[in-house]
């Protein structure tokens, strides 16, 4: 990914975890398996990795890749066409990263233009969505969030938490 | 996703759910969420407290929920949100809107 300097390709990682699964709905459990075994390997690594906000950081952290792991599976990848998605997840000293990487439709064809507005718009219970949230969430949850389009038909994600 | 419905006097229904609120188990949970109502129950207490992860899509199915008994003169409370539930509501600012209690009984109790 362009985003990504020099300088962060030389770091090694403290922890890492990977995996790979089907794009569907129901194949969301690995990717909160992944995570789950990935905080196993920070906690080896650097116990309470961010600070005395240690749980509300990986509750975020958790809610943004979440809602990609969702939005990949659900929008790349609709009605059960076929694919897989890759995700790697790595601590380094200051930050907590993770990359989904997959070969369905690009984002921007999918997505849904209400992801564009405001989380809570209206004090009106009955004009409250109750969709199309979850990009908004996921920035709001991380430092960094990108999405990239490779010349050779991959989406790539970067999701970055940093350490306190 | 588990969800079992426990109906309370004065058209109150606590909905405990247990696993994940999320994309595969949301129209599912919006759909109990209206039956509860349509049932005589308006007045909904969830109990969050053994839902490891919400996400915008579980989200949809409280708001969801919530129409349905505003609609029939209830309303929908959340009971004992753990980290991330707390978190995302904060986030959405849907904690504006929704009331969230510490305890079940609490949020039950609220009714009146």
């Amino acid at each position: 990914m362009g985003d990504a300097g020099a300088g962060r390709r030389r770091q090694r990682p403290l922890a890492e975890e990977s995996a790979v699964f089907p794009a569907t709905v129901q194949q969301l459990d690995a990717v909160h398996a992944a995570l789950g075994r990935f905080w196993e390997a920070v906690d080896r690594a650097v116990p309470a990795a961010f600070g005395r906000h240690d749980r509300v950081a990986r509750a975020a952290f958790l809610t943004a890749v979440g809602e990609i792991g969702a939005n990949i599976v659900h929008h790349a990848y609709p009605r059960g066409a076929p694919g897989t998605v890759r995700l790697r997840l790595r601590l380094y000293p200051d930050r907590v990263e993770l990359r989904f990487s997959d070969r369905g439709r690009p984002f921007a064809d999918a997505k849904p233009r209400r992801d564009r507005e405001p989380l809570v718009q209206d004090a009106d219970v009955f004009a409250l969505a109750e969709g199309g949230r979850g990009l908004a969430l996921a920035g709001l949850a991380l430092d960094e969030l990108r999405y990239h389009r490779t010349p050779g038909g991959q989406n790539r994600w970067r999701l970055v938490k940093r350490l306190a | 996703m588990q969800l079992t419905v426990d109906p309370r006097p004065g058209g109150v229904a606590v909905v405990r759910l247990v696993g994940r609120l999320d994309l595969p188990v949301a129209p599912a949970v919006k759909d109990r969420l209206a039956q509860t109502v349509a049932s005589g129950n308006p007045r909904l207490v969830v109990d969050l407290g053994e839902v490891s992860f919400v996400d915008s899509s579980g989200l949809g199915a409280l708001i969801g929920g919530l129409k349905a008994a505003r609609l029939h003169g209830g309303d929908l409370r959340i009971a004992r949100p753990a980290d991330q539930a707390r978190l995302i509501l904060g986030l959405t600012t849907l904690d504006r809107v929704l009331q969230v209690h510490g305890t079940v009984e609490e949020a039950v109790a609220g009714y009146g």
